[in-house]
């Protein structure tokens, strides 16, 4: 009894013992950003950072069960809808950031309430083999209609959008390109072409890097990315229009740390921060006007972007998932 | 001469109580924020002190006060037994004024070190008096570990799972059971996860315990000496990180992978999804059905067969009607457990799962895609009723059946022939999959050495270079963790072994069965269930050290408690009987007697603990926060972010960890053996 009564003491006093200013950061970007970013802020500012990287729904559903006592201060990154749906259920408080005016308008207030600020856009495009499709003799393709050839069976691969965001924005993005059932008839011929849905959004870019797919629907900057990594792979933005996502950034309600947590949000909106990301391979647009495009990645001014509605999204996301596992993933290929 | 007796054992309530008492009006009963009792106490923070809160918590008071009835119960010397029926019915009082205060009165109270102190001394309390009142068999130490084991078992086995079910059933606030079945029904995918899960376990099953019997055999009975080798490949998939071997078929056998498009010169993409699956799992869970069905071959008696033989028929026709009604339990066991273990797998189905989609990960998917999660409780319970149903049959119906060959008379273990055909064939099989083995974990292991796999085989040292600089936070922070709780494990372990095959007590069954429950519940539902229940208060965990480390220890405990189970088995109880007539109690015989005979056995525990804790990945996503990181996770995010490179570098230097534990594990072990064989000879 005794041992147990001391464990039990050991077990609940084995609590990191805090730091004096520390803020602690809920990323849903890739590693290697976050970890930029915790490591840049401690230089500029002396704050630590404790940071974990959750996909934007993990930390949705993280936020849900920590709410009324959470441990995350801010949550950075990850595509609009959970971020706008934990602004819907009280998990994240309005903040204004100080430097509000320098964010591009179109993306700064993705719902138009401000509660959610945009700190990067990425547009959705292909990321293309060449050499598989040289070596296969298939023309590179342009556009999305091109992709329903049967010249690309079982050589596309996209992520599965009940499980991706990536995914449902590639989705959405047929729907809002030619309505919603056309939209989705789309998505059925696509179907028969594809080789495997990942679950994760990012995936199918290295199996287009590796050469196992030719073609992979992902954001263009993780294209970039790969192709800077070594992979034989080209961004392509789809010539008909594409859809985009815009990562966002909040602050979470209750945060322990709220002034650091407001100081990290001013600090990552920076033109100096925003630009500061390309040089970890993060290829991203960013959002403050006054920041550099990194010159790898692809200006916005060079492709077409369909009517992305984010608050139609929000509200229809699990419906079209719905409807897409019904009619379109049931379908034998 | 009796009252020194009595006061002698007056003396530790008196005590342990009068500390308590002071200590109550230091260590806080509540906090507030992220501060940890620890840190208020540091601070000299003396608001969530009992005394301070009563004003809002009247009924508090009284916890104290019984305490102070207590102390006095036990200075004054009352009539035969009184004063322990007084103890008894006090603090049985405080216990169910806690409870009850905990659950109904004031759930937002958040509960701290204090409360924990309080609790479980007023179980002590109780428990003591049990024994005095001679209620449970046993002294104070038997009964104590009784209730509070219970009373841990209790919160962290059954609390979650129960919080899960009400997640299920609640809308809006009103408890609906039928919303389990609305909620399925209106997700699309429900019937094609069941479907999938079940023909992915089922085969994983059939072809795991084949594997496996085939090994045994060989092992056992072929005229190849392949035990020592098989033994050491039977521990690899214990010690291999989860998502290793997924990598490595992606690596060997993907659409580019060497062999198939290397080697083969193929352009196949057959693995993501079923295939690869059940390649997976089956890799992994062979070795363990080996170990499961080679225990009941090793106990077969080759007499059985000798006469068979004698009598006149052929070896196929022994093996036939000797051999394999014998080990059909043995394989019925095996294939239960690779089914429990396949629906559980959560690391192989979502790297190759594909368009494959399983229970284990659909539940994980429903919380990260869909943002669902009365669906992930929904998809939990149904995924629990299956793995629960698998282990009660292989528990009360296969478990109870088997054929016991060892007579009471010496049996011998004699290697009989198998029939040469299948010899040879089982040889060949061996040599396979010892090679299939080796290229799988040869190719993760180059892989973390070049610079862009499928692409650039340029060797480089870059990832480890990685490792060495950023992963070493969550390398540090695993090794930490998993270290804390694999002693918990083993004592924890051992004192329910301990209870479970020496005594008798009320609700022993019970206790039993959820002890061992642990291993039926799918990770992804313990992880589910600790965020849902220990996020609010009176019990916050989340966010720190302390439920990882609760996880560890209330996921791994029946591997302790087995291998308690076992030890104790080989030791004759008449040496405690002896000790305690002697006068020494219950705890001491446990310490000087039991101990010194087990230790083997519980180093190994130990160690199976903390390798287990090392590659635990399913439980733990859910519940590693900012502050501490663990090794797992991280190298899932570094998949998921394409880089594979580092993935492997990390998984390798995780391998290499636990080569090491395992490797110091067997020296002490065959020391300690030794040492006791010097003892006895």
């Amino acid at each position: 009894m005794k041992k147990i009564l001391l464990s039990l003491l050991i077990l609940s006093t084995v609590c990191a013992i805090s730091f004096a200013q520390e803020v602690n950061l809920y990323g849903s970007a890739e590693v290697r950003t976050i970890e930029y970013l915790a490591q840049q802020y401690e230089k500029d500012t002396g704050i630590k950072v404790n940071w974990i990287r959750m996909s934007s729904g993990e930390t949705l559903a993280r936020l849900r069960a920590e709410k009324g006592n959470t441990n995350g201060d801010v949550w950075w990154g990850g595509t609009t809808d959970p971020h706008s749906i934990a602004a819907k259920e009280g998990l994240t408080e309005k903040y204004i950031p100080s430097n509000y005016d320098e964010i591009d308008k179109r993306f700064r207030d993705p719902l138009g309430d401000g509660s959610v600020i945009g700190v990067y856009v990425g547009g959705l495009g292909f990321s293309v083999n060449e050499k598989l499709l040289k070596k296969l003799k298939i023309p590179v393709p342009t556009g999305w209609e091109d992709l329903l050839s049967p010249k690309f069976k079982g050589l596309v691969a996209v992520a599965n959008p009940n499980t991706s965001g990536t995914a449902l924005t590639t989705l959405c993005t047929q729907v809002f390109r030619l309505g919603e059932d056309k939209g989705l008839e789309y998505m059925k011929k696509l179907h028969k072409n594809i080789a495997n849905y990942t679950k994760s959004g990012s995936a199918p870019g290295i199996l287009a890097g590796r050469g196992e797919v030719a073609v992979a629907i992902i954001f263009l900057h993780d294209s970039v990315y790969h192709a800077e990594q070594g992979y034989p792979v080209k961004p392509i933005a789809p010539k008909e229009g594409t859809g985009y996502e815009i990562g966002a950034v909040n602050l979470i309600k209750g945060a322990p740390h709220p002034e650091e947590a407001k100081k990290f949000i001013d600090w990552v909106l920076s033109a100096k921060t925003q630009e500061g990301l390309g040089t970890v391979g993060s290829y991203q647009i960013p959002t403050n006007t006054n920041a550099k495009v990194p010159d790898v990645a692809i200006p916005l001014s060079d492709f077409n972007i369909v009517d992305y509605d984010f608050g139609w999204v929000a509200d229809n996301g699990v419906r079209l998932q719905d409807r897409w596992t019904r009619e379109v993933f049931t379908i034998r290929r | 001469m009796q009252n020194i007796i009595l006061l002698n054992q007056k003396k530790p309530v008196l005590i342990g109580s009068l500390i308590v008492l002071i200590m109550t009006s230091v260590v806080p009963f509540t906090v507030t924020g992220d501060v940890s009792s620890l840190a208020a106490l540091k601070a000299g923070d003396f608001s969530g002190v009992l005394w301070n809160i009563t004003d809002n918590y009247p009924l508090l008071r009284l916890l104290p006060l019984i305490l102070m009835l207590i102390i006095a119960n036990a200075v004054i010397p009352l009539k035969k037994r009184m004063n322990a029926k007084i103890q008894l019915g006090l603090s049985l009082a405080a216990i169910i004024l806690f409870v009850v205060h905990t659950i109904f009165i004031a759930p937002e109270l958040r509960l701290a070190n204090g409360s924990f102190l309080l609790f479980f001394t007023f179980l002590s309390l109780f428990a003591g008096s049990l024994s005095k009142l001679g209620i449970i068999q046993g002294d104070v130490f038997i009964s104590g570990s009784v209730l509070g084991i219970s009373s841990l078992l209790i919160i962290f086995i059954l609390f979650p799972l129960f919080v899960i079910l009400i997640r299920a059933v609640a809308v809006e606030g009103i408890l609906k059971p039928g919303n389990i079945f609305t909620t399925l029904y209106n997700y699309p995918s429900t019937l094609r996860i069941l479907k999938n899960s079940i023909l992915m376990s089922v085969t994983v099953g059939f072809l795991a315990t084949a594997i496996g019997f085939a090994f045994a055999l060989i092992v056992e009975r072929s005229k190849f000496r392949l035990g020592k080798l098989m033994n050491a490949f039977s521990l690899l998939p214990i010690i291999t990180p989860p998502f290793v071997i997924g990598l490595a078929i992606i690596f060997m056998f993907g659409k580019v992978g060497w062999f198939t498009s290397g080697v083969l010169g193929l352009r196949v993409n057959f693995i993501f999804g079923y295939v690869g699956i059940v390649m997976a799992q089956t890799l992994s869970f062979a070795p363990m059905a080996y170990l499961i069905i080679s225990g009941v071959i090793k106990s077969l008696d080759s007499s059985l067969e000798e006469a068979s033989y004698t009598l006149g028929a052929g070896r196929w026709r022994s093996f036939r009607t000797i051999i394999w009604p014998l080990v059909r339990p043995g394989l019925a066991n095996a294939f239960l457990i690779s089914v429990i273990e396949s629906l559980a797998d959560f690391a192989n189905p979502i790297l190759l799962g594909g368009d494959f989609d399983v229970l284990a990960t659909s539940i994980y998917l429903a919380i990260v895609g869909r943002y669902d999660e009365t669906l992930a409780a929904c998809l939990g319970l149904v995924l629990l009723s299956i793995t629960l149903t698998t282990f009660l049959v292989q528990r009360y119906w296969v478990g109870k059946k088997s054929y016991i060959t060892v007579t009471g008379k010496p049996s011998r273990n004699k290697r009989l022939p198998l029939p040469v055909v299948l010899d040879y064939s089982l040889a060949g099989l061996t040599i396979i999959w010892v090679l299939l083995t080796v290229s799988l974990y040869g190719s993760v292991f180059v892989g973390s050495f070049v610079k862009l796999w499928g692409i650039n085989y340029e060797f480089t040292l870059k990832h480890y270079q990685y490792f060495f600089t950023v992963g070493l936070e969550s390398y540090f922070s695993t090794l930490k963790l998993a270290s804390i709780s694999a002693p918990i494990t083993a004592v924890i372990g051992l004192v329910i072994a301990y209870l479970i095959s020496r005594y008798h007590f009320y609700g022993k069954k019970f206790f039993e069965f959820t002890s061992m429950l642990s291993f039926a519940i799918p990770g992804t539902i313990v992880g589910i269930g600790y965020v849902m229940a220990f996020n609010k208060a009176p019990l916050i965990l989340t966010g720190g050290a302390a439920i990882l480390i609760i996880c560890f220890v209330f996921r791994n405990m029946p591997v302790g408690i087995r291998s308690g189970i076992a030890a104790l088995q080989q030791i004759d109880p008449s040496l405690e009987e002896a000790s305690i007539t002697l006068g020494a109690g219950n705890f001491r015989t446990l310490n000087k007697i039991i101990l010194p005979l087990i230790k083997p056995a519980i180093f190994s525990g130990l160690v199976f603990s903390f390798v287990r804790s090392m590659t635990a990945i399913s439980a733990v996503i859910f519940l590693v926060s900012a502050k501490t990181k663990l090794a797992t996770t991280v190298i899932l995010g570094r998949i998921e972010g394409g880089k594979l490179g580092i993935a492997t570098a990390y998984c390798s230097v995780l391998i290499v960890t636990m080569m090491l534990a395992i490797g110091l594990m067997y020296y002490f072990v065959n020391k300690l053996d030794n040492k006791n064989k010097g003892l006895r000879g």
